[in-house]
């Protein structure tokens, strides 16, 4: 067996990595002076996972919008019992999520971590579909969608992506809907376990008081061996230009709520440095300490509820600014001129300084806890990097590269502007 | 300081340093207790806002941030929240520790940015800076108003107005919107320097090393003030006065209808009690075990959540949860059918044991998470304010007997729903 030990100075932290010979790579940062540890079994599946093949198939197969989630949904039951019940007995607190490129299952606790890991590792790999089993989660996914529909922040953000993607299969919302649930059959579902849950196309991430070769040898003992799975992915065509400007949804709201969204072009997915960058100019542009947000706040046209966010993954690209305001579009126009104005002018180099020192603040502190590190060792092993590579990109970015990334990020004619509002 | 050891270091101030050494963070967290009291509540909720907008040297929002970001991201916040019938204000600075900021001293800039805020705040001739103040009140309205967008929230929000509408923990945290819109400058400085005279006040500072200075720091800080608060919680148990329960009921333009459930309960004042409650909510409507979860949920398919928790204080329990709006009736009945079957003894010690085990578990997880250690200690100041370690040992003695007379004094109270509207 060989072990990878990577060891990071900022944080004083060490990974330990293992590579299964189905292909699938096990993370482990030990951290003994805590109590707890946190687990993660994922597959590099979601969503936006809508038409796919593998090397063997000549044809797509297209399933409907929300199978990703119906799937994860449907795992946990198993022909004898489900999954719930086996942690109630190691008292592992056990959840999952879908996003829209990945889908992870996951527990947390402070006794009987092994034994919780190798339930995990089981249900994971052993799904059980039948046609009684997925109509009976229709009604409860039924009404997650709903819960979802009355949500003015998730609502605003998936009219936005609506807006800015014409085929990419980012624009559909993660739970599906109510009609194309009821599309979904055990066929289907096995078809995209028995392609995505593929070992090879999954990872497993743990942190905490764990020895790592006792994680080492429960994963040789308890994973399949499987032969690896080539998945391709349909191409989509999706153009640059957005699908429309402005939209607006009417929901029981306070103060309206907008998304505005800068589209990117985007053949594949953004190198981390890409993405690294583009943290750095959000914080630069919109952070609490930037002129712009002191512009907004003083004329009144935002309020403290004002986040952005860079979302990114296979085929798309964006950057992502939402809040509440009495004139959403005043907000964009402002926030359109100001990028008008960076452009002509240039970045300013001690936000650039500052943001460095905030990010690596913010990127250290990251690994404090057990029951949160995993989430980012997800991150890298979905994007394809390094556990602790996020912060030497962080360390080593420089004020060229930012800025240089900052033209490849704005295009005000590549831009939408999503509203909800009260009737 | 020694590690959990608490002393009164001024009058009317509790303090502790807690051993955070395995973390890379630091937490200093300030916690100021008044009785709710519409306007006042109100007042101090704008008040926190205001003054930690800005210090002497940094003199707007943008600027401070600036000086925060340069501290390797540090953030400085205030927030409230209802504990009883107390209104609990935190000032709280969360910074990286120093052995990770590369050579730079964070937790002492941080702290001296909390302190200036608090003791030293920006004032022009005896009143807050014109600007802060329109600027805070305008964000604090509109963050009452914005209770609406979350329909979870404001539901149980509408179902404690309706249960304790005779009681100060009726109010919201933010306080009201009639009295944010008409709050003039002078109110609020009256407001701050009632807090600073009267509050009774908890420090928590988490830090790896036990930083006696900034103890000191505080004291003489306090010790100017010429304080004299007694440490008093006003909170009264709630009783439910009425013979059926108040059903509330409200339309809004939504998909997924709220229906969220108060009941009272008679247990004591004992950390045991506390520990007997707990227990009881886990199996009546907490992990995937529980009652609420097995049965309303998975078998019945009624809702996509459905949740019970404690108010240890107000001798309460809400159950809150998410239904169509068509299966009111029979997600109404369910949820009081599985509450009867502990009321009749219908559940064994298997079902405790898991309860427990989890319960225990995710306390001693607890123990991991820096700004939950803190938030256990300064929630707990009036009661029992114990450990995660001994509550743990309390949880760890419960028996089903004691789940099941817990179970039989629990009584519906009030009801809210919040359902679609009706065409026509």
């Amino acid at each position: 067996m060989s072990v990878q030990i990577i060891n990071n100075a900022d944080t004083g932290e060490c990974c330990y990595e293992y590579t299964h010979k189905s292909g699938i790579r096990i993370s482990v940062i030990p951290k003994p002076q805590f109590s707890s540890a946190a687990a993660y079994f994922g597959t590099k599946y979601g969503s936006i996972d809508t038409a796919f093949k593998t090397d063997e198939n000549a044809d797509y197969t297209v399933v409907p919008e929300g199978i990703a989630h119906y799937l994860e949904h449907k795992l946990f039951e198993n022909e004898d019992c489900d999954a719930f019940e086996r942690f109630s007995q190691t008292g592992a607190y056990a959840n999952a999520y879908t996003s829209f490129d990945q889908t992870c299952y996951l527990f947390s606790c402070s006794n009987n971590f092994y034994d919780s890991l190798k339930i995990l590792l089981d249900f994971v790999q052993d799904p059980y579909f039948t046609a009684e089993t997925v109509q009976k989660e229709q009604g409860i996914i039924g009404q997650e969608i709903s819960m979802y529909d009355d949500d003015p922040n998730w609502s605003v953000l998936f009219n936005l992506l609506r807006c800015m993607y014409k085929n990419h299969p980012v624009r559909i919302d993660i739970a599906g809907t109510v009609e194309s649930i009821a599309q979904i059959t055990p066929e289907l579902l096995y078809s995209c376990y028995n392609t995505f849950y593929n070992l090879s196309n999954m990872f497993i991430c743990i942190a905490g008081n764990v020895e790592p070769q006792k994680v080492f040898d429960i994963c040789d003992e308890m994973l399949k061996d499987k032969t690896p799975v080539k998945i391709i992915r349909k191409p989509v065509d999706e153009p640059l230009e957005v699908v429309c400007r402005y939209t607006e949804h009417n929901l029981p709201v306070a103060a309206p709520l907008f998304a505005i969204g800068y589209k990117e072009a985007a053949d594949g997915e953004k190198t981390l440095d890409e993405r690294v960058a583009a943290d750095f100019i959000r914080m630069m542009l919109f952070a609490n300490d930037s002129p712009l947000y002191k512009k907004l706040l003083d004329s009144k046209l935002i309020n403290d509820n004002f986040s952005t966010e860079y979302f990114g993954g296979f085929g798309y690209a964006a950057t992502l600014i939402q809040g509440e305001s009495a004139e959403p579009q005043k907000v964009k126009d402002e926030i359109d001129a100001y990028l008008q104005n960076v452009a002509e002018t240039g970045l300013d180099e001690k936000a650039f300084n500052r943001a460095k020192k905030a990010m690596l603040g913010f990127a250290i502190s990251a690994y404090d806890e057990p029951l949160e590190i995993p989430r980012l060792m997800v991150d890298a092993a979905v994007g394809g990097y390094g556990v602790f590579d996020a912060i030497s990109s962080i360390k080593s970015m420089t004020f060229d590269y930012a800025s240089k990334r900052f033209y490849e990020m704005f295009n005000t004619d590549h831009s939408a502007l999503s509203v909800v509002k009260a009737k | 300081m020694k590690n959990a050891e608490k002393l009164t270091i001024s009058n009317g101030v509790e303090a502790a340093w807690y051993d955070a050494s395995k973390f890379k963070k630091s937490v200093v967290s300030i916690s100021m207790y008044m009785p709710l009291e519409c306007e006042r509540t109100t007042l101090i909720r704008l008040v926190s806002g205001i003054i930690t907008q800005k210090t002497h040297d940094y003199q707007s929002y943008t600027e401070l941030n600036a000086r925060l970001n340069e501290l390797y991201g540090a953030s400085i916040s205030a927030n409230s929240i209802v504990i009883g019938d107390m209104q609990c204000t935190t000032f709280k600075a969360v910074c990286l520790d120093d052995k990770y900021a590369y050579s730079e001293q964070v937790l002492a800039n941080v702290t001296k940015l909390l302190c200036e805020m608090l003791f030293s705040p920006v004032m022009i001739n005896g009143l807050f800076d014109t600007d802060a103040f329109e600027s805070e009140k305008r964000l604090l309205c509109e963050t009452i108003n914005a209770q609406l967008n979350d329909k979870q929230v404001y539901a149980t929000q509408r179902l404690c107005e309706n249960m304790y509408k005779d009681e100060p923990c009726g109010y919201s945290t933010l306080g009201s919107l009639k009295v944010a819109e008409s709050a003039t400058n002078e109110q609020a400085v009256e407001a701050y320097n009632y807090m600073m005279q009267n509050a009774f006040v908890r420090i928590n500072v988490l830090s790896a090393e036990p930083h006696d200075e900034l103890f000191d720091t505080f004291k003489a800080h306090f010790d100017k003030l010429n304080r004299n608060v007694q440490k008093h919680d006003i909170t009264k148990r709630h009783i439910c006065q009425n013979e059926q329960p108040n059903i509330v009921t409200e339309q809004m333009d939504v998909t997924q209808g709220k229906l969220c459930m108060g009941f009272t309960a008679d247990f004591g004042n004992s950390l045991h009690d506390d520990a007997v409650m707990r227990v009881f909510c886990d199996i009546f409507g907490g992990g995937p075990y529980s009652l609420l979860f097995s049965n309303v949920r998975e078998k019945q398919s009624l809702c996509y959540y459905c949740s019970a928790r404690p108010n240890f204080t107000k001798g309460t329990l809400y159950v809150a949860s998410g239904i169509l709006p068509e299966n009111y009736d029979k997600a109404y009945n369910g949820i009081l059918a599985e509450l009867d079957k502990i009321k009749s003894g219908e559940i064994d010690e298997s079902l405790l044991e898991t309860s427990k085990k989890s319960l225990l578990d995710s306390y001693i997880s607890a123990s991991d998470s820096l700004l939950s250690i803190d938030t256990w200690y300064y929630t707990r100041v009036f009661r029992n304010n114990v450990s995660l370690d001994e509550f743990c040992k309390e949880i760890a003695t419960v028996t089903i007997d004691e789940v099941l007379n817990l179970a039989k004094t629990i009584k519906l109270d009030t009801v809210f729903h919040l359902t679609a509207k009706k065409e026509g």
